[in-house]
């Protein structure tokens, strides 16, 4: 009760006479609480989707039966039904198919070709009109029949009995809608961007002859699951995976595990931003009240009290602020889930189509109480110092900066940011990270702390060796600035806090950014020196593309233009995914002496990289080349063997050399195609390599071929130049989440800088007084104000770029390789250090300009009688 | 309550039970005459199917000739559906064997793909190629599928039968297996009393809905000597959806030695 009195009657009057500072502090909490919980909605979604997606494919089915990409022999399903214990063996075909036209990963749609004749015994679907098929045995003889979720057919305008065209790998062929579902069942998987065709319908448009992708087995009641699995798994022998839903689940999930963790620390990041302004705003609060809280003291309230009565006015703006934040947030995860959708595709050459967001009343009430709690938990420090003002201490009057216990804290508080920034830097190289993921936790935590806490002791040195230029340059408000700035350490250290704190997190991402651009643009300039590519829809940057027969090649080759290759030198190359181990790698079969790979472009590393490549090429056994991901992951060295499991049994490999290719973070494996034929028994391309005969233009072979096979195949042709830029506009694309990220953090920022700026103008308002009263003009003193500002945006963002950059290179050499498995150089990056001063100087330019005219707005009189 | 009235109690009770299972004995047998008298050994036609809604005013026909033999155990019948027209369907062919153990074989051959597929047993409860008929309506029902109660004897429904009298009976499948193939969890069927034939049915489905109706008519005697009688009009509609179905069967030949090698998956997929 008596807290409640004394918050009724001083906290409240706090508040209500400085209602601005309390706006700006509620939302900064509102902004970084808002990308928290954008990030948390869309991370929880993403694995609601992706299990409601394994579990809808699922649907009765217990087991499921696969061996990769190029998928088994079709013999295999009498094998299985006989397997005592399986009650229903249903199988499936799985493509991915584009739309005629399609650039864009968001243009295809997943096909599943089911015998629906046997459907009802694993899954369910509901049809818009009761009956899914019109007339079963038309749709069943009719290989150009499809049904699709009635959500894509909103989506594209499309109804029943219309035709589409779908890139195959037949070509574009036309496709009769002969049906549309309902969200229920099945047809909830992929957020909709589904369609269902009759499994020979999709076996002969999808190259899978005689081939199944998958079986779903629905065991007989009471069967030992796990018994069940180990007899299908002999039964069938190597080179088939035998899975439960939940365990695909759980493996796609540790998959996003890393990645999401990194999305939630660089969302963190903003909420870290927005607690420092409230630890700012109560500092500052904490330092202007002195004098009520000497008194406070003096009447006998207790320290308890004190901390209590600080902490209390923060309560209402923690909460107001996080209620705000989730109400931003719903909106922000609207604006942002597509952008990391995007991103996803990129980093695990899956997408994950993110069919509702989800923010549970639960998530809600817990962002609540956590929001309130850690606004509470930044105000109890600086609540705790008021706690422990003396009364007769806080009569007496004195410089902040001949305060020694004053120096005493920033001494400490430098040297505290020093010894988390070694112990990040200890962390990210000896990945003790691996050890416990709360290392991982304080390991990043430490990176943004300590910058925050170090950088203000970097941009004072910065300031003090700048300190001349004033008198130098001739402008003494700049000077009088300079001066003002040194003079309130602990006032400018504060300033500059939340705003470097946000620019920090732009040079972070900008490294990491320009580290994978950079990469890959050097890697792409080094191996990729082919004219053209030729595909099927989609986008052959991530070999999301429609793979084709490569009965194409000889009519390829025999378009005028096209440079004629050797009969052993194809130029065809194959790209799946495959599970080592458990980790999603990739595998990429070439042809031999292909002229995307001539020898002498094999990314291999060492020295004699043609005898490599010729040792790969020209072995008599199976061999591979495999990148650095594979090779600590599998814990091989070149020399070594390996088996991968193919659908023809366990297939032995010889490690003849050590490549660099970025198809996956987790491992590429470079095979020769005509041994991946054989074992995979798949000829399949995903993108053919060509090079032009001289004297004929990209353009007229590109036209060429548009007019000879485009229009039967669906296919597109790519220059050198259009790959690299696709390749740019990837990365780009994987990278465009972050750009709301910074953009919450400067906003953050900026609401920090202008509530201290304005504090310290209110703070000021008595000397701002005298130097009016002794001859400085309104001009004058609102430029001072502004230069203030200027400076302290100029020398953070200076101190951002020196700390970011070398918390980002840590961050690409150690943590990138250790969480996500990319193994990427380090480029510093200079287009980002004119980027990040520049928004640096226009944010504190822009939270100048109000305190600067409330300063000069002043009057003498009032000013010197104010205190 | 008193002993006297406990006793009379027990008493009704039994009087009550008797003549259920009376009743039950006596349906039994009508449906036993019933499978006898349709019973063809051999049986060739030409059909024609129609479908179409109530509702939508739309119809499409598909034509197709029509085997049925009685296996070697006189129980269970073998059957072979080939499709001549619309264009689109032309050759498929769907073949039904009826196995002891009550599971039917369907396999359904798709000449586009050259392609035999096997119908399992849960999609049979499905629609026959998209009419209101499910397989297991095109496969013969058998009495030791179901449990019958007579219901009660009346005036045979529909004018074509209005002259005859009419067993009411209720069917409920013996098992589970039974109604999933089925989808029926109950039928109605409206049987004439002088020769057996059944010319209305009601079938209620899974969840308890009414939602079939079947009508027979134009029922012939096309074998004297055996005293066997087709239905060569049936009619059915889903009261739900409002399709509807007609089967018309012309060009009947009886016993006219159809090969057992007729009814073989390697048959199926001969076309001519």
């Amino acid at each position: 009760m008596r807290l409640f009195n004394v918050f009724r009657h001083i906290g409240l009057s706090h508040l209500k006479a400085r209602p601005a500072r309390a706006v700006l502090t509620t939302l900064g909490v509102a902004f970084g609480i808002s990308l928290y919980v954008a990030i948390a909605i869309i991370n929880h979604s993403t694995r609601n989707s992706m299990r409601d997606s394994i579990d809808a494919v699922a649907g009765k089915a217990r087991l499921s039966i696969s061996a990769g990409v190029a998928g088994f022999p079709e013999d295999r399903l009498e094998v299985i039904r006989v397997i005592p214990g399986v009650k229903s063996a249903v199988p499936m075909i799985e493509a991915r198919a584009f739309f005629e036209g399609a650039t864009e990963s968001a243009d295809g749609l997943q096909i599943m070709g089911v015998d629906l004749l046997q459907e009802a015994s694993v899954r369910t679907y509901k049809a818009t009109d009761q009956k899914i098929i019109d007339d079963p045995l038309t749709f069943l003889n009719q290989s150009d029949s499809i049904i699709l979720t009635q959500a894509l057919a909103n989506k594209r305008g499309l109804k029943i009995d219309d035709k589409i065209r779908l890139s195959t790998a037949l070509g574009a062929r036309e496709f009769t809608i002969r049906g549309l579902l309902e969200p229920e069942g099945a047809a909830r998987a992929f957020g909709g961007s589904l369609a269902i065709m009759d499994i020979d319908g999709a076996r002969v448009s999808f190259g899978k002859e005689n081939k199944l992708d998958r079986v779903d087995i629905v065991p007989r009641h009471g069967v030992d699951l796990n018994a069940l699995q180990s007899r299908i798994e002999t039964t069938l022998g190597a080179g088939y995976r035998v899975e439960r839903p939940e365990t695909q689940s759980e493996q796609m999930e540790r998959m996003l595990d890393s990645y999401q963790l990194i999305l939630t620390f660089f969302s963190s990041l903003a909420l870290l931003v927005g607690l420092f302004l409230v630890m700012n705003s109560i500092s500052v609060a904490v330092a202007e009240r002195k004098r009520e809280i000497g008194t406070l003291r003096a009447l006998g309230a207790t320290r308890s009290l004190m901390v209590a009565l600080f902490v209390s006015e923060v309560v209402g703006i923690g909460f107001i602020g996080s209620a705000l934040g989730c109400v931003l947030g719903k909106g922000l995860a609207h604006r942002m889930s597509s952008q990391i959708t995007t991103s996803v595709a990129a980093q695990f050459q899956m997408r994950i189509e993110i069919s509702r967001l989800d923010f549970t009343t639960s998530q809600m009430i817990f962002t609540l109480v956590a929001g309130t709690l850690a606004a509470v938990i930044a105000a109890f420090f600086p609540a705790l110092r008021a706690a422990t003002i003396h009364p007769l201490e806080s009569m007496r009057r004195h410089s902040e900066s001949l305060d020694p216990a004053e120096t005493r804290r920033s001494n400490l508080q430098v040297i505290f940011g020093i010894l988390l920034l070694a112990f990040m830097s200890l962390s990210m190289i000896f990945s003790w990270g691996k050890i416990w993921i709360g290392i991982d936790l304080l390991t990043k935590a430490s990176a943004v702390l300590g910058a925050a806490l170090f950088g203000p002791f970097l941009v004072l040195g910065l300031l003090r060796l700048t300190r001349g230029l004033g008198a130098k340059l001739s402008l003494p408000v700049l000077r009088l600035a300079q001066e003002n700035l040194l003079r309130s350490r602990k006032r400018t250290g504060a300033n500059v806090m939340a705003l470097m704190v946000g620019l920090f997190l732009v040079m972070l991402i900008a490294s990491v950014r320009s580290s994978f651009h950079d990469t890959l643009t050097q890697w792409l300039d080094r191996i990729f020196v082919a004219d053209i590519m030729v595909g099927s829809n989609g986008r052959f940057i991530s070999g999301d593309v429609q793979p084709i027969q490569d009965s194409i090649l000889p009519e390829l080759l025999a378009v005028p233009g096209i440079r004629p290759i050797g009969t052993d030198r194809g130029a065809a190359t194959r790209i799946i995914p495959y599970f080592y181990e458990g980790k999603k790698m990739a595998i990429k079969a070439i042809d031999r002496y292909a002229d995307f790979y001539r020898f002498q472009n094999i990314p291999v590393t060492g020295s004699d990289r043609v005898r490599t490549a010729l040792d790969w090429y020209e072995s008599p056994e199976p061999a591979a080349l495999v990148s650095r991901g594979f090779l600590t992951n599998a814990n091989k060295k070149v020399g070594d063997r390996f088996e991968l499991d193919a659908p023809g049994g366990k297939v032995s490999f010889r490690i003849a050399g050590e490549i660099i290719d970025y198809a996956s973070s987790q491992g590429v494996i470079y095979l020769d195609r005509r041994v991946y034929k054989k074992f995979w028994n798949d000829s399949l391309v995903t993108v053919f390599v060509l090079n032009l005969e001289p004297g004929f233009t990209f353009e007229q072979v590109r036209g060429e071929i548009a007019k000879r096979l485009g229009r039967k195949w669906n296919l597109v042709t790519i220059s050198n130049r259009e790959f690299k830029d696709q390749m740019q506009s990837a990365v780009e694309r994987s990278f465009a989440y972050t750009r709301v990220i910074e953009s919450i953090a400067l906003l953050v920022g900026l609401l920090g800088l202008l509530n201290t700026l304005l504090i310290s103008v209110m703070e000021r308002t008595r000397e701002i007084g005298v130097l009016r009263a002794i001859g400085a003009t309104r001009t004058q003193i609102s430029r001072m104000i502004l230069f203030e500002a200027l400076i302290q945006g100029f020398f953070g963002a200076c101190v951002a770029i020196l700390l970011g950059a070398y918390v980002g290179r840590l961050f690409v050499e150690f943590a990138l390789t250790e969480q996500l498995g990319w193994i990427i150089e380090y480029h510093f990056p200079k287009q980002s250090v004119w980027m990040t001063i520049i928004t640096g100087v226009l944010v504190a330019a822009v939270a100048g300009i109000w305190p600067a005219r409330r300063a000069s707005g002043l009057e003498i009189t009032e000013a010197l009688d104010y205190e | 309550m008193n002993e006297p009235s406990c006793s009379r109690l027990i008493l009704l009770l039994m009087l009550s039970v008797l003549p259920l299972s009376a009743r039950a004995d006596q349906a039994r047998e009508i449906m036993n005459k019933n499978e006898e008298v349709r019973k063809v050994n051999e049986f060739e036609s030409r059909a024609r199917l129609t479908t179409g809604n109530l509702v939508e005013k739309s119809e499409k026909v598909k034509e197709f000739t029509f085997w049925r033999k009685v296996q070697a155990d006189r129980i269970h019948n073998s059957t072979l559906t080939r499709f001549h027209s619309p264009a689109e369907v032309r050759n498929e062919g769907i073949l039904i064997v009826e196995n002891p153990d009550g599971k039917n074989d369907v396999l359904l051959y798709l000449p586009n793909f050259k392609k035999t597929r096997r119908v399992e047993s849960q999609q049979q409860s499905g629609s026959f190629m998209g009419s209101v008929f499910s397989y297991s309506d095109i496969a013969t029902p058998h009495t030791s599928d179901y449990r019958y109660r007579t219901l009660r004897q009346e005036k045979c429904p529909g004018a074509e039968h209005a002259q005859f009298q009419c067993h009411v009976i209720e069917a409920l499948p013996v098992n589970e297996d039974v109604q999933e193939r089925t989808g029926y969890s109950k039928s109605m069927i409206w049987v004439r009393t002088d020769n057996f034939m059944v010319v209305k049915g009601e079938y209620t489905n899974v969840q308890g809905e009414l939602f079939k109706r079947l009508e027979a008519g134009q029922i012939k005697m096309v074998d004297p000597k055996e005293k066997k009688w087709l239905a060569h009009f049936l009619s059915i509609e889903n009261l739900k959806t409002r399709d509807y179905t007609r089967l018309v069967f012309s060009n009947v030949k009886v016993n006219g030695g159809i090969p057992d090698a007729v009814f073989t998956q390697q048959n199926l997929q001969k076309v001519r």
